[in-house]
């Protein structure tokens, strides 16, 4: 990535401490990590690195113990609650490893639904949606419930949803991980296109190097800190 | 909440997602609503019968009845009893335009060698007193003619005695001849019937034949005293006071009670609001244990659906979203259970209405249906509903959605 690119995400040394009973828990010891708008970041680290916890921030799912972070120039912990879920809404498209489609709901939904709590009418929506199943090859099955899809198309639809308000990143929680390689294969390709053809920023956080191996920089995670790079 | 429609399919679509649980739920919310629809429509149907069974006697109208309100008619109180004498006296008062009264008894009735005891009702038989008390009555003639002044051994009776086998399986006919303690008497007529047990099979003869039958001598059992519609309260102390000095006892110790219709009216009007009261009470029991019924599977709900509302956060959900979609959820489960209720109620209400038609023989209980019953029902099972899932829709609004979204 240039450095003339503009920072998207910028998180400064943030620690991220649970309390278990009596033991404090340092998920993240001062991470610091850059997203660049229209770079295809991956994230690496194995179990326990502080991965997920990672990934909660970068998404501003949860505010840190200390520390600062910034999306698009602005810094979350001036928001309130609702004012980080409106952001969330917006600016990122999340990609779960198990889904996370909502069982109730129809794939047209499950894309429809974020677009619903960012208030767009109906008529948009239904546009909206219609084009993204289009997208992702699934038009034939837009009314069929997730536990009547495949993994594959599940994830599919999830990337769908993700793409349903135009985020400025998409970030993907080990898209693959619950896909047998072939399909998981078919899933990165589709990320791949993605990020060169419309220059979506992507963050992907995986425990596989061959998954991360598609993205254009990789960080690696260990005890909740990016490790620097030797090279 | 510009977003009302689709808030509403989505909850809809989890409650039909838990179908069984849903139905579970709302049992105890329809079950309150039904309740209280059908004691509310009957108890309507109850007033406005007694409405119209006064408006038949009329409003101008005062009704004097002897203190003995633990006793059969005649019981010993220690008061100076109503005689039959004091019906000339009262039609001496200024403003009294007409007297009228009637005593009763209970009697040995025998027919075709079946006896059976019943009470007999005795009435004056001069053409004035023998209006207004048949107007007392309230009720028609069905078959035959009713007394007439003249008649001696003649019985008008309700229609018990003439359509319900009381005597063996057989019924009076017109003119069928019968025995009232040994005397004989003949059938005259019968009354529609009137929708009390005690009333649909009472005696009706003239007064100068009960007091020989019976052996009771001047003793009257009621009074009434027709007077202007306007002046009646005015009249209803006039009387008392009369009485009271014709009686020769202080006004505050008399043996008798004088009321209107007014008053009449309200003493039923109380007793209706309080068993209607008490009957409701025990409905919103139900319907509060419904609540909390609901509450529970709400509550029940926010824990398995950790997840989901982990994702709808994740996908820009607000606090305020997700509290709007589980209180629309529970509120749904309040409605739809009200709406089920009042069905019911209604189902319940008409058999009620059916089952005491057919067991009085008359239609003298008709539930009444209001859209502001069913539209307030509606309202207070949805808010019922609601309220309940007030706490359960905090609790999921204030879910944090990493805590969700980060188990694996």
């Amino acid at each position: 990535m240039t450095s003339k690119a503009k920072p998207l995400i910028e998180i400064q040394d943030v620690w991220k401490t649970y309390t278990m009973g009596d033991n404090k828990v340092h998920a993240l010891r001062g991470l610091n990590l850059t997203v660049y708008k229209g770079e295809f970041l991956a994230v690496m680290g194995p179990s326990g690195s502080g991965k997920s916890t990672a990934m909660n921030m970068i998404g501003v799912l949860d505010r840190p113990t200390t520390g600062s972070i910034k999306l698009d120039g602005k810094d979350i912990s001036k928001f309130s609650e609702s004012g980080l879920a409106t952001l969330r809404g917006k600016k990122i498209g999340f990609i779960f490893q198990k889904f996370n489609l909502i069982n109730t709901l129809s794939a047209k939904e499950n894309i429809m639904l974020p677009l619903i709590f960012q208030g767009v009418n109906a008529v948009e929506r239904e546009r909206r949606a219609n084009e993204l199943l289009k997208l992702v090859e699934l038009e034939d099955r837009q009314n069929h419930k997730p536990s009547e899809l495949s993994g594959g198309q599940q994830q599919r639809v999830a990337i769908a949803r993700a793409l349903a308000v135009n985020p400025e990143v998409i970030l993907a929680d080990e898209p693959t991980g619950n896909l047998d390689s072939k399909t998981g294969g078919t899933v990165m390709d589709f990320l791949k296109k993605l990020h060169k053809e419309n220059g979506t920023t992507i963050v992907m956080v995986t425990h596989d190097e061959d998954t991360a191996k598609v993205a254009e920089r990789v960080e690696v995670l260990r005890d909740g800190q990016i490790i620097p790079k030797s090279k | 909440m510009t977003l009302i429609k689709e808030y509403f399919q989505i909850a809809l679509r989890s409650l039909t997602r838990r179908r069984l649980r849903s139905w579970l739920t709302m049992i105890g919310i329809f079950i309150g609503i039904a309740a209280v629809v059908s004691l509310i429509s009957l108890g309507q149907g109850m007033r406005s019968a007694v409405y119209d069974t006064f408006e038949r006697m009329g409003s101008d109208k005062l009704m004097i009845t002897p203190k003995t309100q633990f006793g059969p008619p005649g019981a010993n109180t220690g008061y100076v009893p109503l005689v039959e004498s004091d019906l000339d006296f009262l039609e001496g008062i200024s403003g009294v335009q007409a007297v009228s009264g009637y005593v009763m008894s209970s009697a040995r009735i025998e027919f075709q060698d079946s006896v059976r005891y019943y009470s007999v009702v005795g009435i004056p038989t001069e053409p004035e007193r023998l209006n207004l008390i048949i107007d007392i009555f309230a009720t028609d003639i069905a078959k035959g003619r009713n007394l007439e002044p003249g008649d001696t051994f003649a019985a008008v009776t309700g229609f018990y005695h003439n359509e319900r086998g009381l005597y063996a399986g057989k019924n009076i006919q017109l003119n069928n001849k019968f025995f009232i303690n040994d005397q004989k008497f003949y059938l005259a007529g019968v009354f529609e019937p009137i929708g009390s047990s005690q009333d649909d099979s009472m005696i009706i003869i003239p007064m100068d034949s009960f007091r020989k039958v019976t052996g009771i001598e001047d003793r009257i059992d009621f009074i009434v005293v027709q007077g202007d519609e306007e002046t009646l309260n005015d009249l209803a102390d006039v009387v008392t006071r009369s009485l009271a000095r014709h009686q020769g006892v202080n006004v505050d110790d008399v043996g008798f009670n004088v009321q209107t219709p007014e008053d009449l009216l309200s003493t039923l009007d109380t007793i209706l609001n309080i068993v209607q009261g008490v009957l409701i009470g025990i409905a919103l029991i139900s319907l509060f244990v419904g609540g909390i019924g609901v509450m529970n599977t709400m509550f029940t709900s926010v824990m398995e659906r950790n997840k989901e509302i982990g994702i709808m956060k994740a996908v820009g959900a607000k606090n305020s979203d997700i509290l709007y979609l589980f209180l629309i959820e529970s509120g749904l489960l309040g409605l739809v259970g009200g709406l089920i209720g009042i069905f019911l109620g209604v189902g319940f209400a008409k058999l009620v209405e059916i089952i005491s038609t057919q067991a009085l023989g008359k239609t003298f209980l008709v539930a009444h249906f209001s859209w502001g019953l069913f539209l307030g029902a509606l309202a207070f099972s949805f808010v019922l509903g609601a309220g309940a899932g007030t706490l359960p829709a905090v609790q999921a609004a204030k879910h944090k959605p990493a805590d969700t979204l980060r188990d694996e």
